[in-house]
């Protein structure tokens, strides 16, 4: 932790309504602070240059089981991008599925500071922080899979959202993880029958309940518990023409709850207004019947979203390229193996959840693809209000996260998404509305969907995401001269948002012009809540009577502190 | 092709107890450059950075483009990893063993091995020619582990014996063994021709989606997911022809239900098919 001083740079700062300033930023023990003398810091001149808090990824796949599959069934992936070692790094391969070292140095590089794993299975939950203790520089965080899970399912089944609510609570605190993720509500456990669901209202096998009950169980647990961030989803049918609706009437459901967050000692902060976060929007956009009339369907999700104060997305983008698909859908992940081929996994997870993982290509040339490419960037263009979106990749499934600066050129620039248009399938024109669309954004449009907006969605804007007194010491410099700044350059755009001048995490300098120049430890978020104790002794007790069915013993399931790396419980609902 | 052919000899004299990998020594990044220029060129042992010169005598004289620059290596360098690794054009002849990674991905130009090549020579390359006069190790011509989509251009011929996974996952330009092969030969083959002149061990083919192979001699164990096709005498294929009747097979059946690859096999070597 250090002190540094950023002097004249332009801020671009949302959440205190900064855009564009000059100021300067003074960073002291590792916190944002008041004034102080100069002499007592490093000081960086960042005139002519952008300041920006350090990026936020509230979405992305880099730590457990299934990105290890990925890594493991890729070595294609890693011998022709590497990372040579230094004197304070180590030396890493992969592009997709970057090994941890690597992962963490890429997102410092990029001007990252805060990366959650957007899925942990319960049972893998020991392997995921392992592997987060291992990722340098980065804070991390991970939310814990629920949609299959079979007591969620018996407790909402039985009506019971106090039971599940408190089931949560625990499994929250034995896994050291931060939310709930929501993966094809029901249909994961039909996958272990070779079935799926593929409507709100169909119920799935032996449990008998339906992807509506468990989603709105879910919010209402998430309310009740008063998390810092709200149900994260992956909806259903996702990757399936036709599943915009779908995903639609899924953000309807949890539409009439009251977003609570009650952190303990966190009151005067940006706190979240949604009570869904939709994730990778773009894999559930998707329009048309079949893939013959397959067609964006990112409109109706947006007309929604623009509509409702409830929902934040984040876009899931597709920048052509190589990708690892991944996920917690098994089904989704099958279907796709059947259509395309390529390398597949697929694996069950007890009473919990599943994965699938596939090797995958997108390209230019394709469709589909170009439509896809259209797609995630409709979900941004076409959403009036920049609080609603957040820009990912949903890495590695849409492309690497080492790709969101091109996304950003394209977001940014008009003509460097005609130029594409150009050169990709003709279909990404003729069946979305990207070539329509005219809207370029700028430096706090982009600062609010790469930093403010995912600290908000996920809690944590009263540490991340932002610059005021008191926030930490993570800001990003980059070359980039916002009174020069010409949109139709924007290879130059893609350039500098790529490597940024200088990233300091909690005021030390990490990375400089793509070099690591310090590779600090970061810190593991998660939640502590509190339950009334007579219900969760109920629960427990159902949880020891069917963990019969598990594979290993009771008292090695919880995930000790010794696993985490700087462990910083943030504690909600201490009331109970 | 134009102007003078310059020529560099590489006379290897450092110790190569840890592998050297010399991607350097190429055609195209020793076009244009001096005799210290080119001695400066970086080459790693393990993770160490070196200079080319602690390890080759550098002699002559490089031309200025790379198809005008031949490089001579006259020794055994089968502890060098690497060499002609992306090269366009020119000419790389060693007089000795060749190490692993012989050519890899190379577009153009020609590489002579006098002695054996290591594995791997070859690797996903596009165009140009190997010829390696002695036998060479596994994986001649294949994708690198884990990928399906390898070779793509360019000829290799081996004039002795090559081990397993021969053409692995080629899908253009050809391979020409004249001695034997080990196993998988042509496994994942999605295009191009592969060519044993002598026998093969086993899985010949495997997984093969289409291009073609050809054995002229005798396979140990045939591969199960092949349907005979057809009884053919003498074959025309790419400009080379083979002699004697041979037994058309398709397959493999085993990757997809309607594949294309097409496999010759000898009759008279294999007259258990």
């Amino acid at each position: 932790m250090g002190n540094i001083i950023i002097k004249n740079g332009y801020v671009f700062d949302p959440i205190n309504n900064i855009n564009g300033e000059v100021m300067d930023i003074f960073i002291k023990d590792g916190k944002v602070v008041e004034e102080y003398d100069e002499k007592d810091a490093k000081v960086i001149n960042a005139r002519g240059k952008t300041v920006m808090p350090g990026g936020v990824d509230s979405h992305s796949h880099v730590a457990g089981a299934k990105v290890n599959r990925g890594r493991i069934m890729r070595p294609e992936d890693h011998y022709q991008w590497v990372r040579a070692k230094t004197d304070i790094a180590h030396s890493g391969t992969g592009y997709t599925v970057p090994s941890v070292y690597l992962q963490g140095y890429e997102y410092a590089t990029m001007g990252y500071t805060t990366v959650f794993e957007a899925a942990m299975p319960p049972l893998e939950a020991r392997h995921t922080h392992e592997e987060m203790k291992a990722t340098p520089i980065v804070d991390m965080g991970a939310y814990l899979v629920f949609g299959n899970n079979w007591f969620i399912m018996r407790y909402l089944r039985e009506g019971d959202v106090e039971k599940a609510a408190a089931y949560v609570s625990w499994m929250l605190r034995a896994h050291k993880a931060y939310g709930i993720k929501c993966v094809n509500p029901a249909g994961v456990e039909s996958w272990g029958w070779a079935k799926n669901v593929h409507s709100l209202d169909e119920p799935n096998i032996h449990f008998e309940i339906t992807p509506r009950e468990i989603i709105r169980g879910l919010a209402e647990v998430n309310e009740l518990l008063g998390l810092p961030i709200s149900l994260h989803l992956h909806a259903n049918n996702l990757g399936h023409p036709g599943c915009w609706e779908i995903t639609r009437e899924s953000l309807k459901i949890p539409s009439d709850l009251e977003a609570q967050t009650k952190i303990e000692g966190e009151q005067d902060f940006e706190k979240r207004e949604q009570t869904i976060y939709l994730a990778h929007a773009q894999f559930n956009a998707f329009g048309g019947t079949s893939w013959r009339d397959f067609e964006s369907g990112a409109k109706g999700i947006v007309d929604y979203v623009n509509s409702a104060d409830h929902v934040v997305i984040d876009n899931g983008a597709v920048p052509f390229g190589p990708a690892t698909v991944m996920t917690g859908d098994g089904p989704a992940i099958f279907d796709l193996y059947k259509l395309v081929g390529g390398k597949w996994s697929n694996s069950d997870i007890e009473l919990e959840c599943g994965a699938g993982v596939l090797t995958f290509t997108y390209l230019k040339s394709n469709p589909v693809h170009s439509v896809q490419w259209a797609i995630g960037l409709e979900l941004i263009l076409m959403i009036k209000d920049m609080w609603k979106c957040i820009l990912t990749t949903d890495h590695p499934n849409g492309g690497p996260f080492v790709k969101y600066p091109s996304l950003i050129a394209w977001l940014m620039s008009e003509k460097a998404r005609n130029d594409t248009l150009e050169t990709c399938h003709k279909w990404a024109s003729e069946k979305s509305e990207i070539a329509t669309i005219d809207r370029e954004l700028d430096l706090y449009d982009v600062a609010i969907i790469t930093r403010a907006n995912p600290a908000k969605t996920i809690g944590i804007a009263y540490r991340k995401g932002h610059l005021g007194v008191g926030a930490d010491g993570d800001v990003t410099i980059y070359d980039i001269d916002p009174t020069t700044l010409d949109s139709n350059n924007y290879t130059e755009i893609e350039k500098k948002f790529r490597i940024a001048e200088y990233t300091i995490k909690e005021g030390e300098v990490v990375a400089h012009n793509g070099e690591i120049t310090s590779a600090p430890t970061g810190r593991i978020f998660y939640t502590e809540s509190k339950v009334n104790e007579d219900i969760e002794r109920d629960v427990l007790a159902d949880v020891r009577e069917w963990f019969k069915y598990y594979t290993l013993g009771f008292e090695n399931y919880p995930v000790d502190e010794r696993y985490l790396r700087r462990p910083t419980p943030i504690k909600v609902n201490m009331e109970g | 092709m134009c102007g003078m052919e310059s020529k560099v000899v590489l006379t290897p004299i450092g110790n190569f107890d840890i592998p050297v990998e010399a991607e350097a020594i190429s055609p195209d990044v020793f076009a244009g450059k001096s005799l210290n220029e080119i001695r400066e060129l970086t080459v790693l042992q393990g993770p160490q950075k070196h200079k080319l010169s602690e390890f080759f005598e550098v002699s002559g004289e490089a031309g200025e483009t790379s198809v005008e620059t031949t490089i001579v290596i006259e020794g055994d360098v089968d502890r060098v990893k690497l060499i002609g690794y992306k090269m366009s054009g020119g000419k790389i002849v060693i007089n000795g063993n060749a190490g692993m990674h012989v050519g890899d991905e190379m577009s153009g130009g020609e590489i002579l091995v006098r002695g054996d090549a290591g594995s791997w020579t070859g690797m996903d390359m596009k165009g140009g020619t190997i010829v390696i006069e002695g036998n060479a190790k596994d994986h001649i011509g294949c994708t690198y582990r884990g990928k399906w989509r390898g070779m793509s251009g360019g000829m290799i011929h081996i004039k002795g014996d090559a081990g397993n996974n021969v053409g692995g996952g080629i899908t253009g330009g050809s391979i020409v063994i004249d001695g034997n092969v080990g196993a998988f030969c042509g496994i994942k083959q999605n295009g191009g021709l592969t060519v044993v002149r002598g026998d093969a061990k086993r899985a010949v083919g495997a997984e093969m989606s289409a291009g073609t192979i050809v054995v002229e001699g005798h396979i140990e164990w045939f591969t199960p997911g092949f349907e005979f096709v057809d009884e053919v005498d003498g074959l025309e294929i790419n400009g080379m022809s083979f002699e004697g009747a041979f037994l058309k097979f398709r397959g493999d059946y085993a990757e997809k239900s309607n594949p294309k690859g097409e496999l010759y096999v000898s009759k008279e070597k294999n007259p258990e098919l």
